[in-house]
């Protein structure tokens, strides 16, 4: 009896100390970018391989149901920019697209690359694939923003469009409207399979039930105008495709995997 | 002393020497923190507030302080000091003196705050109206206690109303039409002025009367008031064990404070959501927030009295009666944990009842729906029912562990060293509360923190968890060794830690499937959550206590 509240401290220390062990293995790595810290985590094997951004101030956690599905067939990779030293008061698309090309460059995840984004994320994606057209191929927007809709947004319902004074303070909210002034200057997507789905599940919020109809036309018109364009309704989600329908965000990100590999010169995963 | 008015002060502030050093303290080193922090906190709305917090406990613990009463009991009744009556000066001087001191002390401490310490933040408040309500408080507070120091019940029920009236008094020019007369501070300030003069004239007529031998009570009003109050809860049957009698006591004296403090803040929120709010998601949301922690957080400075012998008495030394009881420290502490248990599911008990029927009849409930859809997209349905009822019991559980945190430090019968620990606690509170709301305010900021604590912070909760591994490990052999706790007891506890340390931690592991490094930082933290060393310290402690 004596000896059990030792033998008890023993296991817990030792439990304690694999917790704390695992934990701190499974916390995403850190890559150095010109003195920026990003977040990444790295899973699967692969070509392409998957790049996974999130929307504006997200982290990549979100992804967690998504990206272990996707590792399953090929590389995937999801990365944000939380704890990243601010050294500059603002973060452009054009910005953000040379870091994550250099990180992933540091990372050793070789080309090419099939985009998935979300929310604003999906313009950051449109940035990255104008400047590096070769090494995009394909591309999966998850109810992405567009610009046509924020510029309708702010002359109809300004009061609940984007607040310069909410994110000014913050490096990718403040470089919001250069990164719209540069996707309207920047040339379209290259020729690949290009997936927009758009979360339409019904709402009791009159905004959204004013706005949804536009928002979704704003995906078909510009889906619409790409060769390889498809727009894709997806009913059971809101605007967190990849949380609230995760399965089917895995399809359609496998459908542009197996249309990217069959299109490539290689055609097959390594 | 060359002057009976310098003497009487000096009498009055001697009482509480070491507590208006501390006030003063806090005053000055606030004054001078908010000077050199002025910049940051003025950008965060939040902060600003809560830096009204240490005002409020000063201006609380200065009214304590005008609790100038007899020091030594006789009687049970604590009325104006004794030992003053046979100076050669008339009643009225001495009871003027006596108001005045509390008068001035109180309000300079507001005023000190009002004009010189909260000004650099931005925070302007009003000076006359507030300082006239305090005054009014602070007479009517020493007029009760002097008046009714034979009628201990009567006098609590009296406080409570007169402060209820005073406070709703107060927010009367903010919530009247400026058409109504009631609504104009100069007709208010007349009523409490008139009231205040009559508590004052009442007062010095109670104690005079005192003085002369009388006013210790109404013969024929407390039998039945002692009659009335007998008939509300009453134990018939006498109790069969040490043990059972422990408990018995134990909840008796203090079991009821938590529950009543959070009926009190659960009305005093959900009237304040539902009056000034208009009740909107968003402001439904936070009333939720506050209402589902208000028990945890009332359960640290409820539990710090809960940790003394006696929760209602300053002095920590174990009362005869209970000193000479045949009961071993192990009994005590478990009479404790029993009680805090009791506390903890009455005050939980309370919360359930009342939030949800208020929230569901006058507030905004859409959210709720969309709530549950959510979970049920993130979580299975197993989890999505099993979580809010596992986060229920980790609730309680988190409430019952903050009541018994300090029963070591209590039964150690040291005052230094629990007072010592004490204010770190209230410290490490406010910390807390402080974080809250930066948390909730700077979401961006919160983010750079959180990714760069995560690296070391699992090694540190493993390191905390080890470290109260060993201690209760120690401390339980030494129980043993010393016979102070049976094997049993040991046994009984440490299943009961296992059991509520292992529903903690399958909470945690519910909570994130997927994000492995979130799940087992949960784990780490249900492994902290439970007290085990502190409690296989008490017996201990109370060894130390009963043999000195």
């Amino acid at each position: 009896m004596k000896h059990i509240p030792f033998l008890l401290a023993i296991a817990t220390t030792a439990g304690a100390s694999w917790l704390a062990d695992r934990a701190v293995r499974d916390l995403p790595s850190r890559v150095d970018v010109d003195g920026r810290l990003l977040r990444m985590r790295i899973e699967g094997k692969g070509s392409p391989a998957v790049v996974l951004e999130i929307g504006l101030g997200g982290a990549l956690e979100e992804w967690a149901a998504v990206q272990p599905a996707v590792a399953r067939f090929t590389k995937v990779v999801a990365y944000d920019r939380l704890g990243a030293e601010n050294t500059q008061p603002m973060l452009t698309g054009r910005e953000i697209a040379l870091e994550l090309h250099a990180v992933l460059d540091r990372a050793g995840i070789e080309p090419p690359y099939v985009l998935v984004g979300q929310s604003f994320g999906g313009i950051y994606n449109r940035v990255f694939a104008s400047m590096y057209p070769d090494e995009v191929a394909g591309m999966v927007l998850l109810d992405p923003s567009q610009e046509d809709f924020i510029k309708w947004m702010e002359a109809n319902h300004p009061t609940k469009s984007i607040n310069r004074s909410d994110v000014e303070n913050w490096p990718e909210g403040a470089g919001i409207w250069d990164t719209l002034d540069e996707i309207k200057s920047s040339s379209p997507p290259p020729n690949v399979p290009v997936i927009v789905a758009t979360g339409t599940r019904p709402s009791d919020d009159p905004i959204r039930i004013a706005v949804l109809p536009v928002w979704t036309q704003s995906h078909a018109n510009w889906t619409k105008s790409l060769p390889q364009g498809r727009h894709v309704l997806v009913p059971e989600s809101g605007h967190g495709v990849h949380v609230e329908a995760s399965q089917r965000v895995v399809d359609l990100i496998r459908e542009v995997v197996e249309r990217a590999r069959q299109s490539s010169p290689a055609g097959s995963k390594k | 002393m060359r002057s009976a008015v310098v003497a009487l002060a000096w009498e009055f502030w001697a009482a509480n020497r070491r507590g208006w050093l501390i006030v003063l303290a806090a005053t000055v080193g606030c004054a001078l923190l908010f000077r050199v922090l002025a910049e940051p906190l003025r950008e965060s709305d939040g902060l600003r507030f809560l830096c009204n917090l240490p005002m409020v406990m000063s201006l609380i613990l200065a009214g304590a302080f005008c609790n100038f009463t007899d020091r030594e009991r006789r009687d049970g009744i604590a009325g104006f000091p004794r030992h003053l009556f046979v100076l050669p000066l008339k009643t009225g001087f001495v009871v003027t003196c006596a108001m005045a001191c509390g008068l001035v002390s109180v309000l300079a401490v507001y005023i000190a705050w009002a004009a010189i310490v909260l000004p650099p933040l931005n925070v302007d408040l009003w000076v006359a109206w507030p300082a006239t309500l305090i005054a009014t408080c602070v007479v009517f507070y020493q007029a009760i206690i002097w008046c009714l120091c034979g009628f201990r019940l009567t006098r609590i029920v009296v406080l409570s109303l007169v402060a209820t009236t005073v406070l709703g008094v107060g927010f009367l020019p903010a919530l009247l039409p400026t058409t109504n007369v009631w609504s104009s501070q100069a007709v208010l300030t007349a009523t409490l002025a008139g009231g205040a003069a009559l508590a004052y004239v009442t007062t010095v007529v109670t104690v005079g009367v005192q003085r002369r031998g009388g006013g210790r009570g109404w013969t024929w009003a407390l039998p039945l008031v002692d009659r009335l109050a007998a008939t509300l809860v009453y134990r018939r049957h006498a109790l069969k064990t040490a043990d059972a009698a422990l408990c018995w006591i134990e909840w008796r004296r203090s079991g009821l404070v938590l529950p009543a403090s959070v009926l009190l803040t659960t009305i005093l929120i959900l009237f304040l959501t539902i009056r000034f709010t208009g009740g909107g998601a968003k402001a439904t949301m936070w009333a939720e927030a506050w209402l589902g922690l208000m028990p945890i957080l009332l359960a640290v400075p409820v539990g710090m009295g809960f940790g003394k012998p006696d929760f209602w008495s300053l002095d920590l030394s174990l009362s005869t009666f209970v000193a000479a009881r045949p009961v071993s420290g192990g009994q005590l502490l478990v009479a404790k944990m029993k009680a805090a248990a009791l506390s903890a599911l009455l005050a939980w008990a309370i919360l359930l009842l009342v939030a949800p029927l208020c929230i569901y009849l006058y507030l905004d409930t859409e959210h709720w729906l969309d709530a549950w859809e959510m979970v049920g997209i993130l979580y299975s349905d197993f989890s999505r029912w099993a979580l809010p009822i596992l986060g229920l019991i980790m609730a309680m559980l988190l409430t019952w562990s903050f009541l018994i945190a300090n029963v070591w430090l209590g039964y150690s019968g040291r005052p230094a060293f629990y007072y010592s620990f004490v204010v770190v606690g209230m410290a490490g509170l406010l910390a807390a509360l402080y974080f809250l709301v930066w948390w909730a305010e700077s979401p961006h900021s919160r983010d750079d923190f959180v990714v760069n604590v995560l690296p070391w912070l699992p090694w540190l909760l493993a390191a905390a968890t080890a470290a109260k591994a060993w201690a209760a490990a120690a401390s339980a052999h030494l129980l043993h060794r010393r016979r102070l706790v049976s094997r049993q007891h040991i046994a009984i506890f440490l299943y009961a830690w296992l059991a509520a340390t292992s529903c903690l931690m399958y909470g945690g592991w519910l909570l994130s499937p997927r994000i492995e490094w979130l799940r087992d930082t949960l784990l780490l933290v249900a492994l902290c959550m439970i007290p085990a060393a502190r409690l296989a310290a008490t017996p201990l402690t109370v060894a130390w206590n009963r043999h000195r």
